[in-house]
């Protein structure tokens, strides 16, 4: 999958899945998507690296990066 | 733990205040760290602008201030992808980096220059996926030239919402519909106004410009709408309102933008224990700051639209302005000095400031207001609590913001309150028959945001030390 310039990883996955595949909220069990895109929601938490709860919309999208959708077989 | 930088200046956050408050300080011979935790330097209103194949299509004249910014402010040691998580009264500022290290640094000044959020909306429907605040959508726009696919109405009120819907036009989008919640202005209003529109001409022109383009694109446009709420079943289908008429409409989407004006991203000073004002005409609160913006603690500045929205021009003068009065305090210029430079931008703020009124009467909060909530709405994303659950911890006695979190967990998620605290002070406001200036919010505490333990151990010495 190719990135562009300046792709966050919530940018990135916005355009790859869709909205309600995004991730799914340990609390209600609903999907929820990336909503603020400026580090306040906390509604694009995503795996990275082996490192949960990140927030997509702040990390730049790396090559090699693993990224894991919190949801169940993700 | 890394050795402590001692810079003469430590600003957090790489808009337009704090860039320009860098290049200000550099230029005047302090030595300057800057950080912002997002993975690129801007901000909201020069999101993009370090890209080095550029697509300017939307976004021209705003593009080159911003690059000429970010080149001003080359001088200071630049971090992005960098967080702030937890601030000290005297400055000393521990951060983390988005390759997992811990470091502190220990500036003569701090100066928080965190800028605007969206005002949070929480209306029906408003967590499905499918929803963004249009602020979100202009700046996937500008950072990653994307919007999410789907047919797209744009919901609430706010300059900001007009200007996206023009910006996604100029993309190559075409919303289905915008839903504007402003309340129509009285003529009286309007004209009691007028004049400190009349201050900034130029901003009042954009404004007539923009409205002329949308009309001419024949977007739908529906104003005076009431009672807006999103449904669908696990995503967005549509939106729904009752319009100027009277009549419910629904029209139908896969993306909603909403907005309903911005607010002071105001965390760290409420970290920190800044004395804070309510703003009536915004409807929010803001850190106190003196005209060069120092706030209650000394050494510690704030600059820009996290001490009350003034807008992208403004904050950058405000920048300036702190970097001055800093730079005097820290003996580079003197007292005479300070103010012969400061007079030009200060004239020029004023001129900004003077056409914020305008604003706040053609825009006050719509949506946003929680008081009416329908008991099913959700007010805390994270912990998934209705105002329907919050009424009833207030009548079971828990009246204000923090006892309202072991209640009902409410603020307690990852945001920490980010989205909720307004809404939550609304409800309880409207419940006792108080004010939210009187609630206020509930204490905010370090680490700004949730950090895996590890990184906290490493720091944890420097921190009891």
């Amino acid at each position: 999958m190719i990135a562009r310039e300046q792709d966050t990883v919530a940018s990135f996955l916005l355009r790859t899945v869709d909205p309600d595949r995004y991730r799914q909220s340990v609390v209600s069990a609903q999907s929820h998507a990336p909503l603020c895109m400026m580090g306040v929601c906390f509604e694009c938490l995503v795996e990275i690296d082996g490192q949960k709860n990140q927030q997509g919309c702040l990390v730049r999208v790396r090559s090699g990066m693993r990224i894991k959708r919190q949801i169940p077989e993700g | 733990m890394t050795p402590v930088s001692e810079p003469d200046l430590l600003i957090i956050g790489g808009g337009a205040a704090g860039l320009s408050a860098a290049a200000t300080a550099d230029g005047l011979g302090l030595t300057v760290e800057l950080l912002d935790e997002r993975s690129a330097l801007g901000g909201n209103l020069y999101a993009g602008v370090g890209k080095r194949a550029d697509d300017d299509r939307a976004f021209g004249p705003d593009q080159v201030r911003g690059r000429a910014l970010l080149a001003g402010a080359a001088g200071a040691t630049r971090s992005s992808s960098t967080f702030a998580w937890r601030i000290e009264r005297d400055g000393r500022t521990f951060v983390a980096d988005g390759a997992g290290g811990v470091r502190s640094i220990a500036p003569r000044r701090l100066l928080i220059a965190t800028g605007a959020m969206e005002r949070p909306v929480p209306i029906p429907g408003a967590m499905l996926p499918g929803v963004m605040y249009a602020g979100a959508a202009q700046l996937l726009l500008k950072s990653a030239a994307s919007v999410p696919a789907g047919r797209c109405v744009l919901v609430g009120s706010g300059p900001l919402l007009l200007l996206v819907a023009t910006q996604l036009l100029a993309f190559g989008v075409r919303p289905a519909g915008i839903v504007e919640t402003k309340p129509r202005t009285s003529l009286q209003a309007f004209l009691s106004h007028l004049p400190s529109a009349l201050n900034a001409p130029g901003l009042l022109a954009r404004g007539i410009r923009l409205l002329g383009k949308l009309k001419a694109s024949g977007v739908p446009f529906h104003r005076g709408a009431i009672r807006a709420s999103i449904a669908g079943r696990d995503r967005v289908e549509r939106v729904e309102f009752t319009d100027a008429e009277g009549r419910r409409q629904s029209i139908e989407a896969e993306l909603v933008l909403l907005h309903d004006g911005i607010i002071p991203n105001d965390h760290v000073t409420r970290q920190l224990g800044c004395r804070e004002r309510w703003n009536e005409a915004q409807h929010c609160f803001q850190p106190e700051t003196d005209p060069w913006g120092e706030t209650s603690l000394p050494g510690v500045f704030a600059a820009g639209d996290c001490t009350g929205i003034g807008g992208g021009r403004a904050a950058e003068l405000a920048g300036t302005l702190a970097a001055l009065e800093i730079a005097r305090q820290l003996g580079r210029i003197a007292e005479g000095e300070r103010d012969r430079q400061a007079e030009r931008p200060r004239r020029a703020l004023r001129r900004q400031h003077s056409f914020r009124p305008f604003l706040e009467m053609q825009f006050p909060p719509s949506i946003a207001l929680a008081g009416d909530a329908a008991s099913d709405t959700v007010l805390c994303r994270c912990e998934d609590v209705t105002a329907g659950e919050i009424r009833l911890a207030v009548a079971q006695g828990a009246t204000g913001p923090d006892q309202l979190k072991s209640f009902t967990r409410c603020g307690m998620g990852p945001c920490q309150g980010r989205s909720c605290s307004m809404a939550v002070a609304e409800i309880i406001a409207k419940e006792t028959g108080s004010t939210v200036e009187a609630i206020g919010r509930h204490e905010i505490r370090s680490p700004l945001k949730p950090l895996p333990l590890g990184q906290i151990a490493t720091a944890e010495a420097e921190v009891v030390r």
